[in-house]
């Protein structure tokens, strides 16, 4: 009877195993974590994204160096000082490589496997555009062997910033205007999910075309031809301020512009700077619009602002922009014509008031801009009034004032004190911001440069 | 699971009518201890002469049947044996006395099986209920701190309801859980901590470190039903409870009725005061304010600033204004050269120490025992109330208990408990959070007072720094709380039967389930959320056990004894997260769902499935040779089809020399050598063998918890999951060995455990930081290898013992050495902190800090910067400080004398550094007790160095001899500040040693003389103090706190947490 029992006993244990080796289905799926989505469903993430990496963390840094803003309190009063440690990269890198670009990349490619060339254009474009960003603020940064951790690569070598800019750059673009110009696309085409541009092709085009533009332009250093390649490019970029390549974004507590909710989020850690605020004349009406009172300071601000409202746009390219790049070029160009210069100009600095304020440039400060010029002898001098009058007029667009310094000097900063650190040992104003942190520790052997510092000048800026 | 359910109790069925079988007659009764009457479980009820017989259930009772003229032998190691002919008697009570050389005790192992210890070849180690009642602690994981030798416990924070986090034998995963199981009766419950911070992902990116502190569900256990509880701690020990008890097992036996006994009714109420034991060092010597050209000047919002610091003139310095000021109720604060002065000296505010105030907790607790002849009961319901140290804390916890069990049939016993708990309580923002509690009020400036309002009239704040840049802490107290509300019910059913006398079956199934309910609020003009913001947060969790187990007791020959259990498992856990996040509250302070104007709503699901088959042979030889072999296989629903299934193995061996070798002396009376090997398997977290998309949030570190939380601007969107998935995960290892002894000296007078345990996990699952230009952030990857090592001993000596007069002592000690051997390939540090400064680095022990140092020459000296006289930073971090303690040691000494007894436990850390960030900042605003020496001129030792012109630094040989003032009061550069917002991390790791008073307690017994005119049986009346005295260096807050609690794997860190308490109460313990 006893071996019966155990044999039972036995038989029953070993019915348990087998049946319960079976298979648990699809117990490990996360169910608010789909496998697949549609790109209409990854674009607005992209979009989104971007901009509030370019809109948000880009800007502030920018604007910190080019002292438009003032740290006050945390680490952006670090930053304001030049102490911009390697850590505290890591964030802005992962918005830019993790949450915009590998949703655009993965946009890219499921275009490919959908025949969707219109979404393939549209995400060229962005991708184009967050690189180019990168290398503006880090130098070589991985392109052609990113996004592929789903492949089993873990360590992306880089992409010089000469590649970058003479290929990678203008061949995305240049592509990206094929795919949005092909008359169909099977697999879809952007619409209302298209936060940008609400899938108009015609104005993507346009963006591309302005981004060629802009970063031909930026390589001037390198290039002495790239201020007439750019001006010939000048018949198909944005055309107008209604053409603006810009994200808007909502009232809604959750859909709110990146300055605006740093500044509700984090008020007390910036203010405006010193040396912006005083840039501003008196007939200048954008002042008000673009110093927001307290804004950064208190989290409220006692006048309307422009660029933080919880609507306000995200600027990726501005017409603005456009015209201050055929001012300089028209200037700068090896046939310097000066009277076209003035005129870009003229149309930039109006373009700007129309844009910010709704009318055009003030009469007295227009007479104003007119002295100026006027006063300034030599093309040195005139590119001085130039950048300066697009020191306020491009301000909170992307990384362009601290670029522009970089390239050319102005406007006339005096560095901080204080500005001497284990990272930026001169104590001037940084020509680039280190490499962050995880890419020092798990991707050293493709890093270009080892220890952080911030003087190393790269490709564009020797 | 439903077919599995029949299957499970139609064997139970099946095999009880097969072994259903005829006998004579039957006698019944109870073993008692002879010197304390307690009930005796396990001791062995045989027929002389033969192999039949049975042991006592837990309570003592046992049922034999016999033929005619039997005679009956009772034995247990440690007892003396007795035999007793049966006569014509149904009913035989035994009496037992001592064998003092075979002292021992019975404890619980794997799956409820009870042992005794003597028979056991690894460590394992009892707490009895009066050790946890000592402790004073609502959280009954905080009352093991101390009294279990590998045994670690860390509380998070002296908050109502804080969790704490234990760690048996040190940390041995790198991503999983390293918290041990949690068994009552046999039944494994959930001991989860769910975070509630701003955002879904952030509740796991961040690890809640912004958000409250929160419990560990096992705070929901009423410490005064527990009877017991056994600490099993390596794999030998815990093989049977499989892979959830891979971090070793926590097994409580809960307080139980017994047969043939009146009831007993006992009542026990305590009380006791809390109040903060240790806070931050803070000057109150300079006001709010900057060095301007080399003049401190005060800066204020009374001048129209945000100034966030403290580096202003001294505040004796200064004087009230005949004008008034929305910001102070004395008036304008000017320096008095100022033409509006007057001879009125500003004031000097101790914030800190006048935010806290006493705490109280209460508690009452009822219960009735008793049994009859063929069934028990024990009924307890408990209360506690509790109010925290900050205004507007507080915690509290219902519980009601019932455990009932009746012979049901012949030989068949069903048990059956269930456990109501409701918990939860209001709980206050801390740690990196705008809206922290002690955010706001330590890095206020002792020139302002927060407690003069923090809301003006316009619904506008009032804090130091102006609105709503730091919230006031009376603002977050009041305005930004959260409540919790638990409902949860624990229940089993055990059916139990012996179907010989050395053979049982029992089935067991047991269900805990709670919902959690809370509220996370942050009002209109709170700092991180101006707009307001109300979170409603539903966690429902189920577990469910089911257990079959056959257990065979047998007696092979004289000298040779079998015990082997054979057993089945299965495991499902469901939990449900059911998030609405409303932002735009319409009005302030109403927190319905319905004030906001954006609702995000997001579900959040963990499932996990595990079915186990286990057995375990023991054979003893003559009581002098143990030999255990162990195994079990697992299959889990988290690790791809193809490496499911996993077995692991352990196998024991206990010997016991005396016996063999006959010793006996009063000097050395009993020697047991032991040794193990075993291993256990883990499983991966949930869902991470397969990629997917997540419902897209854009923001940035800076904006949490708002930004662009999709749906939004119309549409809604997603993007790639941060982990990239792997679909070749398999099941981690760890691999143990012990070794180790009891002995006993002078008569058992003197008793030592020791133990040496080496313990390795391979294949250890981790989540790896990849770099984000790859794409995606983070991959689950196989690979890591983490080995601890360490001695634990519990030293019991009776120092005193003569007539009335008793002094005993008992010693702790554990001390673990942990190594991470290796980690990926190509992956040299993982960070589990959310500010990057705690890493699980190859060859470093795990969570070594890491983080900025100073730049220091070959020979270690410090390089100076010829500029300012200031040391520099090395512009590459490194390795700074290590959180693991060299050892730790609990010593409890009990005095006491008739019905007077004296007990304390003095708790020793040695080592172990904490990242104090919160003094990081606080030195860098100026507030920081040390930056008093701020007009002090130093010369900082160490030797110059020189920028080379692609901008490095190298040193020279030059002594450095520049005289700085370190506060940079002169217009110089200020030390404090000069390395960033939180500073050097090389400056903030602090010793976390510490040597503690952890509990006092005093209780007298009332004589029976005097219970004699009273309706009561027993009295007894106490006095306890909680943290009576701690002498440390840290400078912070205690240094037992923990940002993140029992939610990850970080340690020993510091970050504006909220501080702990030290209690004094007493209590009262009647039994009617």
């Amino acid at each position: 009877m006893k071996n019966i029992l155990f044999k039972k006993v036995l038989i029953l244990v070993f019915t348990f195993t087998f049946i319960t080796s079976c298979e648990f289905g699809d117990t490990n799926v996360d169910p608010a974590v789909p496998t697949d989505v549609a790109m209409s469903a990854l674009l607005p993430s992209g979009e989104a994204a971007i901009s509030w990496a370019i809109g948000g963390e880009m800007v502030r840094i920018s604007g910190l160096l080019t002292q438009q803003f003032e740290g006050i309190n945390a680490q952006q009063a670090d930053n304001y000082r030049y102490l911009i440690r390697d850590a505290d990269m890591d964030g802005m890198w992962q918005r830019m490589y993790f949450n915009s670009l590998n949703t655009i990349n993965i946009v890219i490619k499921k275009a490919d496997e959908l025949n969707a060339p219109h979404y393939k254009g549209v995400a060229q474009v962005l991708m184009a555009l967050g690189i180019a960003n990168l290398t503006d603020a880090f130098g070589d940064v991985p392109y052609t062997d990113a996004f592929e951790a789903d492949e089993g690569n873990f360590t992306p070598t880089y992409d010089t910033q000469q590649q970058l800019y003479s290929t990678i750059i203008p061949g995305l673009l240049d592509d990206a205007i094929v795919n949005l110009s092909a008359s169909t696309s099977a697999g879809g085409s952007p619409g209302g999910d298209d936060l940008i541009y609400g899938g108009d092709l015609t104005a993507w085009i346009d963006a591309a075309n302005s981004l060629k533009m802009r970063y031909t332009f930026q390589s001037v250093k390198q290039n002495a031809g790239a201020y007439d390649v750019a001006l010939a490019m000048m018949p198909n970029v944005i055309a107008s301020n209604a053409g603006d390549f810009e994200m808007l974004f909502g009232n809604g507590a959750n859909e709110t512009n990146p300055q605006y909710q740093f500044s509700q989020s984090r008020a007390g850690n910036i203010k405006m700077g010193d040396y912006f605020t005083n840039v501003f004349s008196a007939n200048d009406p954008r002042g008000e619009l673009f110093l927001d009172g307290q804004l950064f300071e208190e989290g409220e601000g006692d006048s309307p602002s422009y660029y933080a409202n919880s609507n306000s746009p995200v600027v990726l390219m501005s017409y603005v922009e456009i015209k201050f790049i055929e001012s300089e070029a028209q200037l700068m160009k090896s046939a310097s014509d000066p009277i076209a210069a003035k005129a870009a100009l003229d149309a930039g600095v109006a373009a700007s008031f129309q844009k910010v304020t709704g009318a055009g440039t003030p009469a007295a400060y227009q007479a104003d801009l007119d002295a100026r010029w006027a006063a300034a002898t030599t093309a040195n001098d005139q590119l001085e009034v130039i950048i300066n009058e697009k020191y306020i007029a491009c301000f909170s667009q992307s990384l362009i004032a601290w670029t522009d310094y970089r390239r050319t000097g102005f406007p006339a900063l005096t560095v901080v004190p204080n500005g001497v650190n284990a990272f930026n040992a001169n104590g001037e104003i940084p020509r680039r911001l280190p490499y962050p942190q995880e890419e020092r520790l798990l991707n050293l052997s493709n890093l270009p440069i080892q220890t952080p510092n911030l003087q190393t000048r790269f490709w564009w800026d020797q | 699971m439903k077919n599995f359910l029949r299957f499970s109790f139609a064997l139970v069925f099946l095999s009880g009518s097969i072994l259903t079988m005829a006998q004579d007659r039957v006698v019944s009764g109870k073993v008692t201890a002879l010197d304390d009457n307690s009930e005796l479980p396990g001791v062995s009820v045989l027929l002389k002469g033969t192999t039949t017989g049975t042991i006592t259930d837990v309570n003592g009772n046992y049922k034999i049947t016999v033929p005619d003229n039997a005679v009956i032998v009772f034995s247990f190691v440690g007892l003396k044996s007795q035999e007793v002919s049966v006569g014509s008697r149904s009913t035989i009570d035994i009496q037992m006395e001592s064998d003092i050389k075979q002292l021992s005790e019975v404890v619980v192992t794997a799956a409820g099986i009870e042992a005794n210890k003597r028979e056991l070849g690894y460590s394992i180690q009892n707490v009895q209920a009066d050790e946890i009642m000592k402790s004073g602690e609502n959280n009954f994981v905080s009352a093991l701190s101390g009294k279990v030798a590998g045994v670690q416990v860390t509380s998070s924070s002296g908050t109502p309801g804080a969790a704490a986090q234990i760690r048996i034998r040190g940390n041995k995963s790198v991503q999983g859980s390293n918290g041990p199981l949690f068994v009552i009766d046999g039944v494994p419950i959930d001991n989860s901590t769910f975070n509630t911070a701003d955002s879904p992902e952030d509740d796991v990116a961040n690890l809640g470190s912004g958000g409250v502190t929160n419990s560990n569900r096992a705070i929901d256990i009423n410490p005064s039903d527990v009877a017991s509880l056994t600490v099993l701690k390596g794999p030998a020990a815990t093989v049977l409870y499989g892979i959830r008890a891979a971090n070793g097992a926590v097994v409580i036996t809960t307080k139980k009725g017994s047969r043939n006994s009146a009831a007993k009714i006992k009542y026990s109420f305590g009380y006791s005061i809390d109040k903060v034991n240790k806070l931050p060092d803070l000057q109150t010597t300079y006001a709010q304010g900057a060095v301007v050209g080399g003049v401190p000047t005060f800066q204020s919002p009374m001048t129209g600033s945000t100034q966030s610091q403290s580096w202003g003139p001294q505040i004796s310095s200064l004087r009230y204004a005949n004008e008034p000021s929305i910001w102070d109720p004395n008036g304008l604060i000017v320096p008095s050269n100022d033409p509006r002065a007057t001879s009125r000296v500003a004031n000097s505010y101790t914030n800190a120490e006048d935010f806290f105030e006493n705490g109280t907790n209460a508690t009452h607790n009822l219960s009735v025992q008793g049994g009859t002849e063929k069934a028990t009961y024990f009924f307890s319901v408990g209360r506690l109330d509790q109010t925290g140290i900050m205004p507007n804390s507080s915690y509290g916890r219902t519980s009601f208990r019932a455990t009932t069990s009746a012979e049901i049939f012949k030989n068949f016993t069903a048990t059956l408990s269930a456990n109501y708990i409701n918990s939860g309580g209001k709980r206050l923002q801390n740690g990196s959070n705008t809206s922290g509690v002690m955010l706001g009020l330590l890095r206020t400036t002792p020139s302002f007072d927060n407690s003069a309002g923090y809301l003006f009239e316009d619904g506008s704040q009032r804090a130091y720094r102006g609105g709503s840049i730091y919230d006031n802490p009376y603002f977050t107290v009041n305005k930004n709380f959260t409540t919790d509300d638990v409902n949860r019910v624990i229940g089993y059913t055990q059916l139990s039967y012996d179907a010989l006398p050395w053979l049982n079956f029992t089935y067991r199934i047991g269900v805990d389930t709670y919902g959690d309910d809370r509220i996370f609020r942050n009002d209109v003009a709170s700092s991180s959320v101006p707009v307001g913001q109300v979170i409603n947060q539903t966690i429902r969790s189920t577990d469910l056990n089911s257990d079959l187990l056959m257990t065979i007791n047998k007696d092979l020959t004289d000298k040779l004894s079998l015990s082997t259990t054979i057993g089945h498992n299965y495991y499902n856990k469901d939990v449900h997260i059911n998030r609405i996040d409303g932002q735009g509250l319409a009005s302030p302070g109403f927190f319905n769902i319905a004030s906001a104007t954006a609702v995000n709503v997001s579900e959040g699901v963990t499932k996990r499935q595990l079915y186990g088959v286990y057995g375990t042979v023991t054979l003893n030889y003559n009581s002098e040779i143990f030999i255990n072999i162990s195994g079990r296989n697992d299959w889990s629903s988290t690790l791809p089809e193809e490496n499911n299934s996993f077995f692991y193995p352990a196998t024991s061996i206990g010997w016991d020399f005396t016996q063999t070798f006959g010793i006996n002396s009063t000097l050395f009376n009993y020697g047991k050598l032991r040794a193990s090997w075993g291993q256990v398997g883990n499983d991966a977290p949930f869902a991470v063998t397969n990629s997917g998309f997540n419902q897209s949030r854009v923001r940035d570190g800076w904006t949490t918890p708002q930004g662009v939380i999709f749906p939004a601007l119309g549409l809604n969107a997603f993007n790639p999951n941060t982990t990239l998935g792997n679909s070749e995960l398999k099941a981690e290892t760890t691999t143990t060995i012990e070794f180790g002894g009891d002995f006993q000296f002078l008569n058992g007078r003197i008793g030592l455990d020791v133990t040496y345990f080496d313990a390795t996990t391979t294949d250890a699952i981790l989540n790896v930081t990849i770099p984000s230009a790859s794409g995606w952030q983070q991959r689950a990857v196989n690979s890591a290898e983490l080995n601890n090592k360490g001695i634990e001993a519990a030293i019991s000596a009776n120092v005193i013992s003569s007539g009335d007069f008793n002094y005993d002592i008992g010693v702790n000690f554990t001390r673990i050495r942990n190594t991470v051997e290796k980690l990926a390939e190509g992956i040299p540090f993982i960070t589990i902190d959310p500010f990057g400064t705690q890493r699980i680095a190859e060859g470093e022990p795990f969570g070594i800090f890491f983080g900025s140092r100073f730049l220091r020459d070959s020979n270690g000296n410090m390089v100076i910067n010829p500029a300012d006289g200031i040391p520099y930073e090395d512009p590459t971090q490194g390795i700074v400080g290590d959180p693991n303690p060299d050892f730790l040691l609990g010593i409890r000494n009990t005095v006491s004398y008739k019905g007077l007894s004296l007990s304390f436990l003095l708790d020793i850390r040695q080592g172990g550094d904490v990242y104090n960030g919160t003094k990081g900042v606080l030195n860098n605003f100026g507030v920081g007790a040390e930056t008093l020496d701020r007009n002090e001129t130093v010369v900082f030792p160490g030797v110059l160095g020189q920028v080379q012109t692609d901008g490095s630094v190298v040193a020279t040989e030059t002594p450095n001899t520049i005289a700085i003032v370190k506060g940079g009061t002169d217009g110089g550069t200020n030390f404090y500040q000069n390395y960033g917002f939180v500073n050097l991390t090389e400056l903030t790791i602090e010793d976390g040693s510490w040597v503690r008073m952890r509990d006092v307690s005093l209780t007298y017994d009332l004589p029976t003389s005097m219970l004699s005119k009273l309706p009561f049986s027993a009295v007894n009346i106490g006095f306890t103090a909680r943290n009576l005295f701690l002498k440390t260096d840290y400078t912070g807050i205690d240094p037992e706190t923990n940002l993140t609690g029992d939610s990850s794997n970080v340690i020993g860190y510091d970050y504006f947490n909220n501080p702990n308490t030290k209690s004094y109460g007493v209590n009262l313990n009647i039994t009617f």
